[in-house]
């Protein structure tokens, strides 16, 4: 009796010693992919394009990155292709960015996207998307910029850039999957093209549905920004004002509208034929960080700044609208509000259609709330 | 002595004396198996004639010459009971009894053709200085500590506290060596229930010589299969009475410096003087400083382990390289190798131990830098593994009670292992169990977790932080509603 017992005991120690094992992942064994690019082929497979970071051979020495690429039919397809190719154990677990080339982007990215939401050992939260003018892998082609690897370059650029209000909020591949299941809602990431051996942050790409539909540029981005209501650390505008110098360095202001509240009013009604009508209103509180103009920044001067601004800023504001319009891009979220407060003439839309026919009233008030310490 | 109870000890059958004096000191010398140190010297006066007899390592030569031997040649025609000038004194005809005080440093004079004798107390007193004990030093407040007597030790108590209420009870220990042992609390402070727990307690020990407080504490626990130690103890008069005055039980032991204070608990571990003598601030910062080192000291190996054989995407990038270009080319998987570095820092700390104070040095240097820097040139554990491990170990000293101390060393074995096999999921398993146990431990009937749980709000003023003395606590209003 008292062998059986100990016998089983025995079996359950080691059941329960044991079942952790295969969860197990040594940190030395691994081979981290931080950046990885996903573009299309002529035939239409997947290639992806990985910079793999080579662990240091001491505390001492730096890490080296190493890039390398493979085909498949899926992205972990032709990771697996990759597994191949180089030593040991790749994984993505301190993945920093998707890189997704424009042309397979129009033709969707729901599919490269898959793997990443379906296998939660892939992080999700921290990774952002990113869309290349050309094929992603061009990218990588010379691996190191100046001292930094390729993904710190793009990590820092990216984030710095986020705080200049160009790309806010953070879109990751979480928010991109809720945006792309929310058919009232639709996304913009940043867009970054290859200029000779440098890599420029163009704008954003906006997206409709899962297709990559179109693009703003860099100023414009600021004010897609803005118009979500949203704004980094700092977010700068520089417009002429001051036409009567004639010089092109005289009669610029550059006013800094993320250091203050921004008031938004985000209006969406249906009228008596069924349009949708939005009415945008934006209170932007500036502070003036360069002014080249003649004039000294009194009262009446800033009263006449404020409403040349605001006027400006306003047709910039039916640009930007027009457009992403015109790319069939939600990014406002005028679709969720339908959904939300007008659901019945929702039910009846085809958004994809209906939206292009949304019209926009934009309204941007400018505020000069302080001039720096000169007048 | 009328409230000392003789609780295992039971003195041998009782033997009338006669009036043979020379019987009488036959009787005493085997009954004492004819020691060597059994020393007698015949006292002739002008009346009358006897001998004394004592054991001479235990008595005061000079009482005796004082107030024994000066009085009896000067006796002018006194009666004996008058005559001796000892601070005890007892007449006797049980033999027995004087065999006792002969073996607790009395002398023993018996008078010729007389059955009566004499018990005279001439104790000799060897007794080191009163010094601040080595391993609980304090920066501020009194520097004194208690020694190997237990009239010294009380009477620092009673000097410490000078309150009519304060209780002394006598027991005495052991059937073969026995030892007083006393009991001390406050009357008014202390929960009778408490009081009578201990007692019960003290009065069940059966055993036959007491070395050490020790074996009162193994004897008297509520758990004995518990990790954490139930009982607090301190060498230091200050703590021990600041204790007695929050209504707890302080039990010394005759030849042992160490008082043990009960009921403890879990956070008392964590306390030292110093709290109460620095500035509240500060003292408050020490204590989560304490309290950092109490997770550190045992979950820190554990973290590690699991982090990097499970979870290293928690590290962020930067750390992520520094901790794998350091594993790079350690052969070991990450149990062995903190298994390994924590048995050379065990067997480096146990070294240190025994070694003399100018051999000890070596030991820092075979451990630091030789053992230290050679395992990892030589490439079998990682350099942020010994990081780890002292950091660990420092964390370990931090804890003021050297028990509880080693009890945090040894939790984190058991600890490391769950976090090999379960990653951060069998941490939080270990801690699970670790922190249920806790709760239900109990310390003579108190709560051991107090006051986490049961949960006590203002109790918590004084656990993690210390707030101000004035904002502190108020003083128990009746008696009995103490600590």
């Amino acid at each position: 009796m008292t062998r059986r017992i100990s016998k089983m005991l025995i079996v359950l120690l080691l059941s329960a010693c044991l079942t952790g094992c295969w969860d197990r992942e040594y940190l030395k064994d691994l081979h981290l992919a931080y950046t990885a690019g996903f573009d299309l082929t002529e035939d239409g497979m997947i290639k992806e394009t990985t910079e793999l970071i080579i662990p240091p051979e001491s505390e001492q020495s730096t890490t080296k990155n190493e890039v390398h690429s493979s085909v498949g039919f899926t992205p972990r397809s032709a990771s697996d292709n990759l597994r191949t190719k180089v030593r040991g154990n790749i994984r993505f677990n301190k993945n920093g960015f998707v890189i997704i080339g424009k042309p397979l982007a129009q033709k969707g990215i729901s599919p490269i996207m898959d793997v990443n939401f379906r296998d939660p050992s892939n992080p999700t939260s921290t990774v952002r998307l990113i869309i290349t003018d050309t094929n992603s892998s061009d990218l990588f082609e010379p691996k190191m910029v100046g001292e930094l690897k390729l993904g710190e370059f793009i990590n820092d650029k990216i984030k710095s850039l986020e705080q200049m209000s160009v790309f806010f909020p953070a879109e990751t591949v979480d928010t991109v999957f809720r945006a792309m299941m929310d058919p009232g809602q639709d996304f913009a990431v940043p867009f970054l093209s290859k200029e000779g051996d440098n890599i420029i942050a163009k704008g954003v790409a906006l997206f409709h549905d899962e297709y990559y539909s179109g693009m703003l540029d860099y100023e414009k981005s600021v004010m897609l920004v803005l118009l979500k209501g949203k704004k980094g650390n700092n977010a700068r505008i520089t417009k002429r004002v001051d036409t009567e110098t004639g010089q092109k360095d005289r009669g610029t202001i550059t006013i800094n509208v993320g250091r203050k509240r921004i008031k938004r009013k985000f209006d969406v009604k249906v009228n008596d034929k069924g349009e949708v009508e939005v009415d945008l209103k934006l209170n932007l509180q500036a502070v003036v960080e360069e002014y080249t103009g003649g004039r000294k920044l009194d009262e009446p001067e800033i009263k006449k700044i404020n409403q040349d601004l605001s006027e400006m800023l306003t047709k910039d504001a039916e640009t930007v609208l027009h457009e992403i319009q015109k790319a069939n891009s939600d990014v406002l979220g005028v679709g969720r509000k339908l959904i939300a407060y007008h659901n019945k003439e929702w039910k009846t839309m085809n958004w994809s259609e209906d939206y292009r026919k949304v019209r926009f009233r934009p309204q941007v008030e400018v505020n000069i709330v302080d001039t720096g310490i000169l007048q | 002595m009328t409230s000392e109870s003789r609780v295992t000890y039971m003195p041998a059958t009782a033997q009338t004396s006669t009036s043979s004096l020379s019987s009488n000191v036959k009787y005493i010398e085997e009954a004492l198996f004819n020691t060597n140190d059994l020393k007698q010297r015949t006292l002739r006066g002008p009346n009358t004639s006897g001998t004394l007899l004592y054991l001479e390592s235990l008595v005061d030569p000079m009482l005796i010459e004082r107030n024994i031997i000066i009085p009896f040649k000067h006796q002018e025609h006194k009666e004996l009971d008058e005559l001796f000038t000892t601070l005890e004194y007892e007449q006797q005809t049980d033999l027995s009894k004087g065999v006792d005080g002969l073996i607790q440093g009395s002398c023993v004079y018996f008078q010729e053709g007389k059955p009566e004798f004499y018990i005279l107390a001439a104790p000799a007193k060897y007794d080191r200085s009163i010094t601040e004990p080595e391993n609980e030093g304090i920066i501020r407040g009194p520097h004194n500590g208690f020694i190997e007597s237990l009239t010294v030790n009380l009477h620092l108590i009673r000097k410490a506290i000078n309150a009519s209420d304060l209780i002394v009870k006598y027991y005495t220990l052991g059937s073969t060596a026995p030892r007083r042992v006393a009991l001390i609390y406050l009357h008014s402070l202390a929960q009778p229930e408490t009081v009578q727990k201990v007692e019960s307690r003290l009065e069940s020990i059966s055993i036959d010589s007491v070395i050490s407080t020790g074996f009162l504490q193994e004897n008297m626990e509520d758990n004995p299969y518990s990790i954490f130690p139930q009982h607090l103890n301190s060498e230091r008069p200050d703590h021990v009475s600041s204790y007695l005055l929050t209504g707890k039980i302080a039990i010394l032991l005759e030849g042992d410096p160490t008082a043990l204070i009960v009921p403890a608990s879990f956070f008392a571990f964590y306390q030292t003087p110093d709290d109460y003598n620095n500035r509240w601030m500060i003292a408050s910062f020490v204590r989560i400083i304490r309290l950092i080192s109490f997770i550190t000291a045992f979950q820190l190996p554990a973290i590690y382990i699991a982090t990097v054989s499970f979870h290293s995407n928690v590290l962020p990038l930067q750390l992520f390289f520094t901790v794998q270009g350091s594993l790079t080319r350690v052969p070991f998987p990450p149990l062995v190798e903190a298994m390994l570095l924590e048995l050379i820092f065990e067997l480096l700390r146990e070294a240190g131990l025994r070694l003399p104070s100018r051999v000890g040095q070596t030991i820092g240097i075979v451990g630091g830098l030789v053992i230290g820097d050679a395992i990892v040139k030589a490439g079998l554990v990682s350099y942020t593994m010994i990081i780890v491990v002292a950091l660990t170990a420092i964390s370990s000293f931090l804890i003021p009670s050297n028990e509880m101390s080693s009890s945090m060393r040894i939790l984190r074995f058991p600890l490391m292992i769950m976090a090999s096999m379960f990653g951060f999921i069998g941490i939080s398993f270990g801690l699970t169990i670790m922190f249920i146990h806790l709760c239900k431990l109990e310390s003579f009937g108190k709560p051991y977790f107090s006051p986490l749980a049961p949960l006590k709000f203002k109790k918590l003023k004084d656990t993690f932080v210390r707030f101000p003395i004035w904002n502190l606590w108020k003083k128990p209003d009746s008696p009995g509603k103490g600590n």
